[in-house]
Order: structure tokens, then sequence, then C-alpha cells
């Protein structure tokens, strides 16, 4: 396969939005299908709730197609794309905290019950899997929303610090301080509660 | 005894468990980690958050996720649709209304020019009216009142001769001693005020 076969079979991101700036729709589906469960991953961790965060994904992809002309190719599109979805989610949050609103009956981001791929499946190994991760993810909504957020894209959307710099529009000093940060917080929680 | 500060090598620790610390800086971290259980047990924890973290479950959107936002996609289009019509129409109304307001404008100043210019004339006209019947020998009003008008504009307007009764026939044509009153009576005009025809 030629270089520029496999350019049209896998475009780059920013040869996508180009298209769709210049009218292509399909290209817009693709970049909903390449990001849509980054972005649900990243923005249910980051607020703590399935169906809040859905509707922000669903927000941050009617924002990109409402103000497709607004991106630049000076940016990455992806870190474009988690500032839009990063910004909308701080927002929520203020919103929540005026709200000081808790319900619980709404679902937390593990309380879905995830497919399972491995047919040797234990069950007592998964419960014990979703229970951890249950608590790690209380322990992550703990976290102030800076060094929530920070920890998120780094440790578990794995973005390297410079991406994360352009998302969050920080220098790379605080970024890298504030990640240290998050990770000494979570691991001493998590460590008090594995005490208990 | 631990080489250094425990807090000197948090920062060190962390680039280590991103994979970024080379160097002297690991060889000085590698020695202190020998040295401190403390660190050393500290590193391994992180790893361990590290790896618990990057091993949560991938979330991922419902399977309406798609649908749901081309609806809502098609939804805001026509509501932009209806929202952009009336404000098309407006806008055009607008720009009607402004070249309405425009041609009206014209229109008056036109009228008032007219208005002016025709008001002018009535004037002179009655004055030609009756210096026709003085003159007596033109049979067309026109070049009357033209010929009245002519002699008018010629002479500066004073509002005290018009006003007061100063009998138009006995004034003098300007640049002639010949009196008005010997026109009317066949006397000849002087060339240099005799009138012309001026069409309107």
């Amino acid at each position: 396969m030629t270089k520029r076969e496999k350019a049209e079979l896998h475009p780059t991101d920013e040869e996508l939005i180009a298209k769709f700036q210049s009218g292509d729709l399909y290209a817009f589906d693709v970049l909903v299908r390449r990001y849509k469960n980054q972005l649900m991953n990243f923005v249910c961790r980051f607020v703590g709730n399935r169906e809040e965060a859905e509707d922000i994904v669903q927000d941050t992809f009617v924002r990109l197609y409402r103000n497709k002309h607004s991106y630049r190719r000076i940016a990455r599109f992806s870190t474009w794309i988690y500032t839009i979805a990063g910004n909308l989610a701080k927002t929520e949050l203020r919103k929540r905290k005026g709200r000081r609103l808790l319900a619980i009956s709404q679902l937390g981001c593990e309380d879905k019950e995830f497919e399972i791929e491995d047919s040797a499946f234990d069950p007592e190994q998964e419960v014990d899997g979703t229970m951890k991760g249950a608590i790690i993810q209380r322990e992550i909504d703990n976290l102030p929303p800076k060094f929530r957020e920070v920890i998120i894209l780094r440790d578990i959307q794995e973005l390297s610090y410079e991406e994360i710099s352009e998302i969050i529009k920080a220098p790379l000093g605080t970024v890298k301080s504030r990640v240290n940060r998050a990770r000494l917080r979570l691991q001493k929680r998590l460590e008090e509660i594995a005490a208990n | 005894m631990a080489t250094g500060n425990c807090d000197d090598f948090v920062a060190p620790i962390m680039a280590y468990i991103d994979g970024e610390l080379s160097g002297t800086d690991r060889q000085r971290l590698m020695e202190h980690l020998r040295q401190c259980a403390h660190c050393a047990a500290q590193v391994q924890k992180l790893r361990l958050l590290r790896v618990q973290l990057r091993n949560l479950p991938r979330l991922s959107t419902s399977p309406g996720f798609e649908a749901g936002l081309r609806a809502r996609l098609r939804r805001e289009e026509q509501a932009r649709s209806r929202r952009t019509l009336p404000l098309a129409t407006f806008a055009s109304l607008r720009v009607a209304g402004y070249a309405f307001a425009v041609v009206v404008l014209c229109l008056a100043a036109l009228g008032a020019l007219l208005m002016l210019r025709h008001g002018h004339q009535l004037a002179v006209t009655s004055k030609g009216e009756v210096e026709a019947a003085r003159l007596g020998g033109a049979d067309d009003g026109d070049t009357a009142a033209v010929v009245v008008n002519y002699v008018l504009d010629s002479v500066p307007i004073d509002a005290e001769l018009l006003g007061r009764g100063v009998p138009l026939g006995s004034q003098t044509l300007p640049g002639s001693a010949v009196p008005m009153d010997s026109l009317a009576k066949g006397g000849a005009m002087p060339s240099a005020v005799r009138p012309r025809l001026v069409s309107f």
C-alpha cells in the first residue's frame, strides 16, 4: 500500500477537519466515531456522572459542528476538541456547585455494566475490579477539579504533558506540578482506604 | 543513610514513573532509592496507582449516541432556518423601507424644488399678466411672462420698490434710461435688454 493510499484510508484528524470545513459531512461523522469514546471516558471521569457526561460530549460535537471554522491548523485537533470538552465539563461542575445537588439516582461512571469480552470471565474478580474502579473513581471525584482534570488526562487518557499543557492552557511546569500533587493525594487516600 | 533530602526526589520520582528520567538525574535517584526504603516504597505505590488508573474500564457512549447527536443537529438546523427566515424577511423589509423612505424624500425634495420654482414663476406670471396687459400687443401670455420674468430677473429685488406701489412701468430697465412705460407705448427696446424666449 502506498503512502497516499494509506493517507486516504486513514486520514489524520487535521485532514478530516479540513474536509469537514469544506462541507464534507462524512468527515464529521468519522471524527465523531474517532473521539466519542475518548471524550466520554475523559468527561465521565471528570464530572463523575454518566448522563451529564454524555450530554457534554454531545454538546462538544455540536460545538464542533457549529464552529468548525474556528479551528485553525496551528493547533492539534485532539487538543482543540479536548479543550472544548474540558471547558464544558468545568461549566457543568460550576453549575452543579451552584445547584448543590447530589441525586442518588444518578448513574456514576462505574455504575454501568460493562461488556464482557473474555470467555474465561471470573465474576468475583470482575466484582472486585468494579469495586476497585468505583473506589478509585470516587477518590478522583474528591480531588479538586484542577488536579482531577490533569490526572485523568495524564494517567487515564495517557496524553503527553505537552498536550495537557495545550488543552488546559497552562505552562508545562504547572501541569507537571499538578499531576504530581494529584498522584500523591490520590495515592495517600487509597492507602488510607486500604488500611481501613 | 539516604543520600539527600526525600522532598528533593518527589519530582524525579514522578519523572521516573513517567519514563522521562535519564542521565545523571536517574543515577542520583537510583542511588537514593537503594538507600531510602520510604522513597523506594513510594515509587512502588505510585507505579501501582498508575497501573490501576490505566486499567480503569474505558467508558463509552451509549449505543444511541450518534443517532441522538444527528437528531439534535437536525433539530438545531431546522430551528436556525426558522429563525433566519423571519430575520431575512425583516431584513428585506427593512431595505425596502429604506428605499421607500429615500424615494419619498427625493420626491419631497423634487416637489419642494418645483414648488419653489413654480411659486416664483406664478408670482412673476401675475406681474407678467399685468405687464402683458400694459404691453397690450403681446398675444402670447407665456411670452409676456417671459418678458417680465427677464425684466424682473434683471432688476435687483428691492422689497420697497416692488412692494410699495412704485409703478413698474415707470421703472427703468437696468443699463437703460428707457422707462418701461415707453415700451408699453410701442417704444423701441434697447437691443441689450431685448427679451429672449426662454423655455423652462
